[in-house]
Protein backbone atom coordinates (compact mmCIF):
# COMPACT_ATOMS: atom_id res chain seq x y z
CA UNK A 1 0.00 0.00 0.00
CA UNK A 2 2.65 2.49 0.61
CA UNK A 3 5.18 1.53 -2.19
CA UNK A 4 1.68 2.36 -4.06
CA UNK A 5 1.29 6.17 -2.17
CA UNK A 6 4.83 6.39 -3.00
CA UNK A 7 4.15 6.46 -7.00
CA UNK A 8 1.39 8.03 -6.38
CA UNK A 9 2.91 10.96 -4.89
CA UNK A 10 6.38 11.13 -6.90
CA UNK A 11 4.19 11.19 -9.82
CA UNK A 12 2.80 14.70 -9.17
CA UNK A 13 5.78 16.52 -9.79
CA UNK A 14 5.72 16.94 -13.37
CA UNK A 15 1.83 18.32 -13.85
CA UNK A 16 2.40 20.28 -10.98
CA UNK A 17 4.51 22.90 -10.17
CA UNK A 18 6.23 26.09 -9.55
CA UNK A 19 6.27 27.46 -13.50
CA UNK A 20 8.16 30.98 -13.54
CA UNK A 21 10.79 32.39 -15.33
CA UNK A 22 13.53 32.11 -12.97
CA UNK A 23 14.83 35.26 -13.89
CA UNK A 24 11.67 37.32 -13.37
CA UNK A 25 11.21 34.98 -9.85
CA UNK A 26 15.09 35.69 -9.05
CA UNK A 27 14.57 39.49 -8.98
CA UNK A 28 11.19 39.51 -7.52
CA UNK A 29 12.65 37.08 -4.48
CA UNK A 30 15.64 39.36 -4.37
CA UNK A 31 13.80 42.68 -4.19
CA UNK A 32 11.89 41.04 -1.70
CA UNK A 33 14.78 40.22 0.67
CA UNK A 34 15.97 43.35 0.52
CA UNK A 35 12.68 45.14 1.51
CA UNK A 36 12.14 42.05 4.09
CA UNK A 37 15.70 43.03 5.73
CA UNK A 38 15.10 46.98 5.86
CA UNK A 39 12.17 46.56 7.97
CA UNK A 40 13.89 44.41 10.13
CA UNK A 41 16.64 46.63 10.44
CA UNK A 42 14.57 49.69 10.73
CA UNK A 43 12.18 48.07 13.40
CA UNK A 44 15.08 47.85 15.40
CA UNK A 45 17.22 51.04 15.12
CA UNK A 46 13.52 52.72 15.69
CA UNK A 47 12.97 51.67 19.12
CA UNK A 48 16.80 52.70 20.41
CA UNK A 49 16.78 55.82 18.13
CA UNK A 50 13.33 57.29 20.17
CA UNK A 51 15.49 57.00 23.32
CA UNK A 52 18.48 58.74 21.96
CA UNK A 53 16.67 60.92 20.72
CA UNK A 54 15.08 62.36 23.46
CA UNK A 55 18.61 63.19 25.00
CA UNK A 56 19.11 66.35 22.85
CA UNK A 57 15.39 67.24 23.19
CA UNK A 58 15.57 66.81 27.25
CA UNK A 59 18.95 68.74 27.39
CA UNK A 60 17.46 71.27 25.00
CA UNK A 61 14.46 71.84 27.64
CA UNK A 62 16.66 71.70 30.42
CA UNK A 63 18.97 74.31 29.25
CA UNK A 64 15.33 76.85 27.68
CA UNK A 65 14.18 77.06 31.25
CA UNK A 66 17.17 77.02 33.19
CA UNK A 67 16.13 73.93 35.08
CA UNK A 68 18.30 72.40 38.02
CA UNK A 69 20.88 69.06 37.86
CA UNK A 70 18.23 66.90 39.29
CA UNK A 71 15.99 67.64 35.42
CA UNK A 72 19.25 66.32 33.60
CA UNK A 73 19.28 63.05 35.84
CA UNK A 74 17.06 60.84 33.12
CA UNK A 75 19.88 61.65 30.49
CA UNK A 76 21.90 58.44 32.01
CA UNK A 77 18.88 56.47 32.24
CA UNK A 78 17.84 56.87 28.51
CA UNK A 79 21.72 56.20 27.61
CA UNK A 80 21.19 52.84 29.63
CA UNK A 81 17.95 51.81 28.09
CA UNK A 82 19.12 52.58 24.78
CA UNK A 83 22.69 50.71 25.35
CA UNK A 84 21.14 47.75 27.20
CA UNK A 85 18.50 47.13 24.15
CA UNK A 86 21.64 47.30 21.38
CA UNK A 87 24.02 44.99 23.47
CA UNK A 88 20.70 42.68 23.77
CA UNK A 89 19.81 42.67 20.19
CA UNK A 90 23.36 42.25 19.45
CA UNK A 91 23.47 39.15 21.35
CA UNK A 92 20.47 38.16 20.26
CA UNK A 93 21.73 38.09 16.57
CA UNK A 94 23.72 35.94 16.66
CA UNK A 95 21.48 33.26 18.17
CA UNK A 96 18.92 33.74 15.29
CA UNK A 97 17.85 30.27 13.29
CA UNK A 98 19.77 30.44 10.37
CA UNK A 99 17.99 28.92 6.84
CA UNK A 100 19.60 25.73 5.96
CA UNK A 101 19.69 24.85 10.27
CA UNK A 102 18.02 21.46 10.81
CA UNK A 103 14.61 21.53 11.98
CA UNK A 104 15.69 19.92 15.28
CA UNK A 105 18.15 22.99 15.86
CA UNK A 106 16.03 26.35 14.03
CA UNK A 107 13.18 25.10 16.39
CA UNK A 108 15.71 25.20 19.50
CA UNK A 109 16.89 28.34 18.55
CA UNK A 110 13.33 29.67 17.96
CA UNK A 111 12.41 28.66 21.24
CA UNK A 112 14.87 30.36 22.87
CA UNK A 113 14.76 33.60 21.25
CA UNK A 114 11.02 33.63 22.35
CA UNK A 115 12.02 32.68 26.30
CA UNK A 116 14.54 35.31 25.71
CA UNK A 117 11.97 38.06 24.67
CA UNK A 118 9.40 36.36 27.48
CA UNK A 119 12.04 36.87 30.37
CA UNK A 120 12.91 40.82 29.07
CA UNK A 121 9.06 41.52 29.06
CA UNK A 122 8.15 39.74 32.20
CA UNK A 123 11.35 41.83 33.71
CA UNK A 124 10.84 44.94 31.79
CA UNK A 125 10.28 47.17 35.15
CA UNK A 126 13.81 46.29 36.04
CA UNK A 127 15.65 47.34 32.84
CA UNK A 128 13.25 49.61 31.41
CA UNK A 129 10.46 51.02 33.88
CA UNK A 130 12.17 51.35 37.09
CA UNK A 131 15.68 52.96 35.60
CA UNK A 132 13.45 56.13 33.70
CA UNK A 133 10.30 56.25 36.66
CA UNK A 134 13.43 57.19 39.01
CA UNK A 135 15.29 59.22 37.27
CA UNK A 136 12.03 60.72 35.87
CA UNK A 137 10.84 61.67 39.48
CA UNK A 138 14.16 62.92 40.90
CA UNK A 139 13.29 66.54 39.20
CA UNK A 140 9.64 66.82 40.69
CA UNK A 141 11.27 66.05 44.16
CA UNK A 142 13.81 68.16 44.32
CA UNK A 143 11.21 71.25 42.56
CA UNK A 144 8.87 69.99 45.83
CA UNK A 145 12.02 70.47 48.25
CA UNK A 146 12.97 73.68 46.70
CA UNK A 147 8.83 75.07 46.75
CA UNK A 148 8.37 73.53 50.13
CA UNK A 149 7.52 77.14 51.71
CA UNK A 150 4.61 76.54 49.52
CA UNK A 151 3.12 73.32 51.90
CA UNK A 152 0.01 72.00 50.29
CA UNK A 153 0.23 72.73 46.53
CA UNK A 154 3.97 71.86 46.26
CA UNK A 155 3.06 68.19 47.76
CA UNK A 156 -0.49 68.42 45.76
CA UNK A 157 1.96 68.86 42.25
CA UNK A 158 4.53 66.28 43.36
CA UNK A 159 1.63 63.53 43.69
CA UNK A 160 -0.16 64.94 40.87
CA UNK A 161 2.90 64.32 38.83
CA UNK A 162 4.03 60.58 40.73
CA UNK A 163 0.19 59.86 39.68
CA UNK A 164 0.52 60.29 36.02
CA UNK A 165 4.14 58.71 35.60
CA UNK A 166 2.57 55.58 37.49
CA UNK A 167 -0.57 55.32 35.51
CA UNK A 168 1.34 55.68 32.09
CA UNK A 169 4.30 52.93 33.54
CA UNK A 170 1.69 51.27 34.60
CA UNK A 171 0.15 51.28 31.34
CA UNK A 172 2.94 50.07 29.72
CA UNK A 173 3.90 47.27 31.85
CA UNK A 174 0.17 46.08 31.58
CA UNK A 175 1.19 46.30 27.71
CA UNK A 176 3.86 44.26 27.60
CA UNK A 177 2.88 41.36 29.87
CA UNK A 178 -0.21 41.32 27.38
CA UNK A 179 1.90 40.61 24.43
CA UNK A 180 3.70 38.10 26.46
CA UNK A 181 0.33 36.17 27.42
CA UNK A 182 -1.13 36.55 24.00
CA UNK A 183 1.80 36.40 21.71
CA UNK A 184 4.66 34.56 23.21
CA UNK A 185 3.41 32.00 25.70
CA UNK A 186 1.39 30.37 22.89
CA UNK A 187 4.18 30.66 20.50
CA UNK A 188 6.94 29.19 23.00
CA UNK A 189 3.69 26.40 23.81
CA UNK A 190 3.83 25.62 20.18
CA UNK A 191 7.58 25.66 19.95
CA UNK A 192 8.19 23.27 22.80
CA UNK A 193 5.30 21.32 21.28
CA UNK A 194 6.86 20.97 18.11
CA UNK A 195 10.62 20.23 19.91
CA UNK A 196 9.39 17.39 21.90
CA UNK A 197 7.50 15.95 19.02
CA UNK A 198 11.55 15.88 17.60
CA UNK A 199 12.82 14.86 20.73
CA UNK A 200 14.25 11.00 21.07
CA UNK A 201 12.06 8.49 22.48
CA UNK A 202 12.63 7.70 26.22
CA UNK A 203 13.26 3.71 26.89
CA UNK B 1 29.80 18.10 -8.92
CA UNK B 2 28.60 20.80 -6.95
CA UNK B 3 29.88 24.31 -7.73
CA UNK B 4 29.78 26.47 -4.15
CA UNK B 5 28.53 29.25 -4.33
CA UNK B 6 31.44 31.92 -3.80
CA UNK B 7 30.15 34.80 -6.03
CA UNK B 8 27.37 36.56 -7.02
CA UNK B 9 26.59 34.81 -10.56
CA UNK B 10 27.31 31.17 -9.29
CA UNK B 11 24.70 32.54 -6.08
CA UNK B 12 22.39 33.11 -9.44
CA UNK B 13 23.61 29.72 -10.94
CA UNK B 14 22.87 27.78 -8.43
CA UNK B 15 19.64 28.97 -7.54
CA UNK B 16 18.17 28.87 -11.12
CA UNK B 17 19.14 25.13 -10.69
CA UNK B 18 17.43 24.41 -7.28
CA UNK B 19 14.06 25.91 -8.78
CA UNK B 20 14.84 23.91 -12.55
CA UNK B 21 15.41 20.70 -10.89
CA UNK B 22 13.51 20.77 -7.15
CA UNK B 23 10.46 22.76 -7.86
CA UNK B 24 8.23 19.66 -6.93
CA UNK B 25 9.85 19.60 -3.66
CA UNK B 26 8.98 23.19 -2.63
CA UNK B 27 5.43 22.94 -4.05
CA UNK B 28 4.59 19.71 -2.01
CA UNK B 29 5.72 21.15 1.13
CA UNK B 30 3.62 24.62 0.35
CA UNK B 31 0.42 22.24 -0.39
CA UNK B 32 1.02 20.41 2.79
CA UNK B 33 1.57 22.65 5.07
CA UNK B 34 -0.78 25.58 3.41
CA UNK B 35 -4.47 24.14 1.80
CA UNK B 36 -5.34 27.32 0.71
CA UNK B 37 -4.21 28.38 -2.51
CA UNK B 38 -3.96 31.66 -1.45
CA UNK B 39 -1.68 30.68 1.55
CA UNK B 40 -0.07 28.15 -0.51
CA UNK B 41 1.53 31.16 -2.99
CA UNK B 42 2.48 32.80 -0.35
CA UNK B 43 4.81 29.70 1.65
CA UNK B 44 6.02 29.35 -1.20
CA UNK B 45 7.45 32.35 -1.69
CA UNK B 46 8.60 32.78 1.68
CA UNK B 47 10.67 29.35 0.87
CA UNK B 48 11.89 30.62 -2.14
CA UNK B 49 13.07 33.71 -0.01
CA UNK B 50 14.59 31.69 2.98
CA UNK B 51 15.93 29.35 -0.06
CA UNK B 52 17.92 32.97 -1.77
CA UNK B 53 18.77 33.62 1.80
CA UNK B 54 20.63 30.30 2.57
CA UNK B 55 22.66 30.27 -0.57
CA UNK B 56 25.74 31.60 0.82
CA UNK B 57 25.30 29.18 3.92
CA UNK B 58 25.35 26.23 1.40
CA UNK B 59 28.42 24.27 1.46
CA UNK B 60 27.92 21.80 -0.59
CA UNK B 61 28.03 19.07 2.15
CA UNK B 62 24.54 18.11 2.23
CA UNK B 63 23.03 17.57 -0.75
CA UNK B 64 20.66 20.11 -2.31
CA UNK B 65 17.31 18.05 -2.04
CA UNK B 66 18.55 17.50 1.92
CA UNK B 67 18.93 20.96 2.23
CA UNK B 68 15.98 22.68 0.50
CA UNK B 69 14.04 20.45 2.23
CA UNK B 70 15.56 21.70 5.70
CA UNK B 71 14.62 25.28 4.39
CA UNK B 72 11.46 24.62 3.03
CA UNK B 73 9.99 22.66 5.97
CA UNK B 74 11.35 25.30 8.50
CA UNK B 75 9.57 27.95 6.71
CA UNK B 76 7.03 25.83 6.16
CA UNK B 77 6.74 25.27 9.89
CA UNK B 78 7.62 29.08 11.26
CA UNK B 79 5.25 30.28 8.52
CA UNK B 80 2.46 27.91 10.19
CA UNK B 81 3.01 29.45 13.80
CA UNK B 82 1.52 32.81 12.28
CA UNK B 83 4.22 34.50 10.71
CA UNK B 84 2.39 35.80 7.65
CA UNK B 85 4.01 39.37 8.31
CA UNK B 86 5.05 39.27 4.10
CA UNK B 87 2.01 38.96 2.60
CA UNK B 88 0.57 42.23 3.64
CA UNK B 89 3.26 44.52 2.84
CA UNK B 90 4.53 43.01 -0.72
CA UNK B 91 3.48 42.24 -3.51
CA UNK B 92 2.48 38.79 -4.27
CA UNK B 93 4.24 36.37 -7.21
CA UNK B 94 2.38 34.03 -8.98
CA UNK B 95 4.96 31.12 -8.03
CA UNK B 96 2.43 27.89 -8.38
CA UNK B 97 0.71 26.94 -11.67
CA UNK B 98 -1.56 24.28 -11.77
CA UNK B 99 -1.19 22.77 -14.70
CA UNK B 100 -3.82 20.36 -16.21
CA UNK B 101 -3.52 16.52 -15.81
CA UNK B 102 -3.88 14.03 -18.32
CA UNK B 103 -7.19 12.82 -18.86
CA UNK B 104 -6.98 9.34 -18.59
CA UNK B 105 -8.60 6.91 -16.09
CA UNK B 106 -5.14 6.18 -14.72
CA UNK B 107 -3.92 9.20 -14.50
CA UNK B 108 -7.30 10.49 -12.55
CA UNK B 109 -7.28 7.59 -10.26
CA UNK B 110 -3.32 8.61 -9.46
CA UNK B 111 -4.77 12.47 -8.89
CA UNK B 112 -7.33 10.99 -6.50
CA UNK B 113 -4.55 9.48 -4.30
CA UNK B 114 -2.41 12.21 -4.53
CA UNK B 115 -4.95 14.21 -2.92
CA UNK B 116 -6.36 11.66 -0.54
CA UNK B 117 -2.94 11.18 1.10
CA UNK B 118 -2.56 15.84 1.02
CA UNK B 119 -5.84 15.65 3.27
CA UNK B 120 -4.61 12.61 5.20
CA UNK B 121 -1.06 14.08 5.90
CA UNK B 122 -2.80 17.82 6.85
CA UNK B 123 -4.21 15.71 9.73
CA UNK B 124 -1.00 14.76 11.12
CA UNK B 125 0.92 16.31 13.87
CA UNK B 126 3.35 18.90 12.01
CA UNK B 127 6.02 17.13 12.94
CA UNK B 128 4.97 13.25 11.62
CA UNK B 129 3.84 15.20 8.65
CA UNK B 130 7.26 16.37 7.53
CA UNK B 131 8.20 12.65 8.26
CA UNK B 132 5.56 11.46 6.24
CA UNK B 133 6.36 14.16 3.52
CA UNK B 134 10.56 12.49 3.56
CA UNK B 135 9.27 9.19 3.70
CA UNK B 136 6.57 9.99 0.21
CA UNK B 137 9.50 11.06 -1.50
CA UNK B 138 11.61 8.27 -0.64
CA UNK B 139 14.69 9.93 1.08
CA UNK B 140 16.48 7.06 3.30
CA UNK B 141 16.72 7.42 6.98
CA UNK B 142 19.64 9.32 6.96
CA UNK B 143 18.41 11.92 4.52
CA UNK B 144 15.42 12.27 6.73
CA UNK B 145 17.67 12.62 10.19
CA UNK B 146 20.00 15.30 8.18
CA UNK B 147 16.94 17.10 7.48
CA UNK B 148 14.94 17.34 10.71
CA UNK B 149 18.83 16.90 13.25
CA UNK B 150 17.54 13.89 14.83
CA UNK B 151 19.14 10.38 15.05
CA UNK B 152 18.41 7.37 12.27
CA UNK B 153 16.58 5.77 15.18
CA UNK B 154 14.36 8.22 16.00
CA UNK B 155 13.47 8.59 12.42
CA UNK B 156 12.46 5.17 12.38
CA UNK B 157 10.26 5.11 15.50
CA UNK B 158 8.43 7.85 14.70
CA UNK B 159 7.55 7.10 10.84
CA UNK B 160 6.51 4.12 12.29
CA UNK B 161 3.99 4.96 14.36
CA UNK B 162 3.43 8.28 11.54
CA UNK B 163 2.59 5.44 8.76
CA UNK B 164 0.23 3.75 10.86
CA UNK B 165 -1.49 6.97 11.82
CA UNK B 166 -1.39 7.86 7.61
CA UNK B 167 -2.59 4.26 7.23
CA UNK B 168 -5.80 4.47 9.51
CA UNK B 169 -6.28 8.35 7.95
CA UNK B 170 -6.48 7.75 4.40
CA UNK B 171 -9.42 5.00 5.37
CA UNK B 172 -11.26 7.81 6.96
CA UNK B 173 -10.53 10.04 3.65
CA UNK B 174 -13.06 9.47 1.06
CA UNK B 175 -12.34 9.26 -2.46
CA UNK B 176 -13.18 11.96 -5.02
Amino acid sequence: MSDEWKKAWQSQSPPQRLTLDPELLLNEVRRNERQFASTISWRDVREVAVSLLLVPVWVYLGVRQSLPWSWYVVIPALVWVAGFMLVDRARQCRHQPAPGDDLYTSVKKSLAQVEHQILLLRNIHWWYLLPIFAALMVWPVHHAWNTRDNGWLSLAELAGMTFTFLLVFGFIYWLNQYAVRKQLIPRQQELQALLEALAEPVE
Amino acid sequence: MISLPDDEASQQALFKRWLDLHSGLIYKVARTFAPDEVDRDDLAQEILLQLWRSLPRFQGLAKESTWIYRVALNTALAWHRGEKKRRSTQTSLPAIEELPEPDDRAARERSDQVTRLYTAVRKLPKVDAALVLLYLDDLSYREMADVLGISETNVGVKLNRARKTLASLMKEVPHE
